[in-house]
């Protein structure tokens, strides 16, 4: 199980930072090949873990294309199309661990870390979600809203740091029996 | 939360980013929107001219040279992106300096009312007001003490060393911009007449009704301003849509030795829009085109 939650780890830790010198060296379909395989010694403790195996198969395909191009400076067509279908794909994937976490932590005594897990859980969900909107209306609202807009940014990076936090976290919390 | 919580707001979030692009789609300008500019340009000055344009606010192509009929210009590139003045919904006003380098000389008053702009991926021949070409002038100083000034409205302050005959106070663009630009003379000695039968609008503005001085559409030209006597000529615009404005107020007229002068002074306003002035712009040009 710290094999899995390891790979996990670095698995998104791949997926939401970009390195990129002519070409994305941190590649995000290494990232979700790493959370499949981390969800796949998952499975063999809690079954629902089968569904971020799923999520995380069809993340390394769709996130191919991302690998050769500057998501970040997309501003129109197809590819802007794009890298929001790449920020929900993530959001889908992370939806899924949390799930398979929660099966991991649900015995007795672990009340404390399950509360933790929430805590992250929704602070992550409403970040991303009202970035998401944000992006959504900014196509059509000029003015301040850009500032709202990149405060939003820098509050998803941070959600994105916390939720590796709490992966380490996870990791020294596993329950004996799944060691 | 439970599995439903995360699929409606999902689902929400993808509906709202859908709809939100459908319409920024269907309000996207397939060209740039250029500003209204009224200006005068000089082949005897050294030339650096700002053109303001709207453009969608994603749009990221470069403007690199202009052209007005045979004479072109060079855009200055200080960047390496284009900088946005201030965006308005799904648009972004934007700006451009040309230098008109190797210019021909100019003859006679050339007046253009298009312009081609060379963007690094294509080309467009836009409506931009209304730029002049003049022929060099030259400017003879028939006012010891002069005093130009800028504000709510603009203020020059002449004091002629000897009589003079002023014989006509204009600009460029009168006719173009009739009822938009006003002009106010004063003189305390100066005898101004006023025209029989001429009927002006005026700025409904109270500092403008303040200043001191007739309309110079009511003003029967010529008139003498004796030596040592100020006289004040006043000036402001109402230009609608706004437009960026940069041309020469002129005070033409005869000195005591029935010698031809021109006083000039630039008289300058740039652009500053709400977002409802270049929606009105948009609509402006788009109808404009759909009538051709």
């Amino acid at each position: 199980m710290n094999k899995a939650l390891r790979l996990m780890f670095w698995g998104y830790l791949f997926i939401f930072f970009r390195l990129q010198i002519g070409i994305d060296l941190l590649a995000a379909p290494i990232g979700y090949y790493m959370i499949y395989s981390g969800a796949r010694i998952m499975t063999q403790y809690v079954p629902v873990s089968k569904k971020v195996e799923v999520t995380a198969f069809i993340g390394i395909l769709i996130s191919v294309p991302g690998v050769f191009i500057n998501l970040p400076e997309v501003t129109d067509g197809v590819w802007l199309i794009y890298a929001h279908v790449l920020l929900i794909w993530k959001m889908i994937t992370v939806y899924y661990l949390f799930t398979a976490w929660k099966e991991v932590w649900r015995g007795a005594g672990q009340s404390l870390i399950r509360q933790r897990m929430q805590l992250v859980y929704m602070l992550y969900m409403i970040v991303h979600f009202t970035f998401l909107l944000s992006m959504a209306f900014s196509l059509n609202i000029g003015g301040t809203f850009e500032l709202w807009l990149i405060f939003n940014s820098v509050a998803v990076v941070g959600m994105d740091i916390v939720l590796l936090i709490t992966m380490a976290a996870l990791r020294r919390a596993v329950p004996e029996e799944m060691k | 939360m439970k599995i439903r919580p995360f699929w409606v707001i999902l689902t929400v979030a993808i509906i709202s980013w859908i709809v939100n692009y459908a319409y920024a789609e269907s309000k996207k300008l397939a060209e740039p929107v250029f500003v209204d500019h009224y200006y005068d340009l000089r082949p005897d000055e050294a030339i650096f001219q700002t053109f303001y344009y709207v453009a969608n606010k994603e749009d990221t192509e470069m403007p690199w040279s202009v052209e007005f009929g045979d004479r072109q210009g060079a855009v200055e590139t200080y960047m390496d992106e284009v900088q946005n003045i201030e965006t308005f919904g799904r648009y972004a006003l934007r700006s451009f300096t040309v230098q008109f380098l190797d210019y021909p000389e100019v003859e006679k008053i050339e007046r253009f009312k298009e312009m081609t702009v060379h963007f690094t991926e294509r080309s467009v021949t836009v409506p931009i007001g209304e730029v002049v070409m003049k022929p060099p002038q030259e400017s003879r100083g028939a006012f010891t003490e002069t005093m130009h000034s800028g504000g709510r409205y603009d203020r020059s302050i002449l004091v002629p060393e000897e009589d003079l005959t002023i014989t006509s106070v204009h600009t460029s663009f009168d006719t173009q911009l009739k009822d938009q630009l006003f002009i106010k003379l004063h003189s305390k000695k100066a005898a101004l007449k006023l025209k029989s039968s001429v009927d002006v609008t005026e700025p409904d503005e109270a500092f403008w009704k303040k200043a001191s001085g007739i309309d110079a559409r009511t003003v029967e030209f010529p008139f003498t301003i004796p030596a040592g006597e100020q006289f004040v000529v006043s000036m402001m615009d109402e230009v609608k849509p706004r437009a960026a404005l940069e041309f020469d107020l002129l005070v033409e007229g005869l000195d005591a030795s029935d010698e031809p002068f021109i006083w000039t002074a630039v008289y300058q306003s740039q652009p500053q829009f709400t977002k409802q002035e270049i929606k009105q712009l948009i609509e402006k040009r788009t109808e404009a085109k759909a009538d051709e």
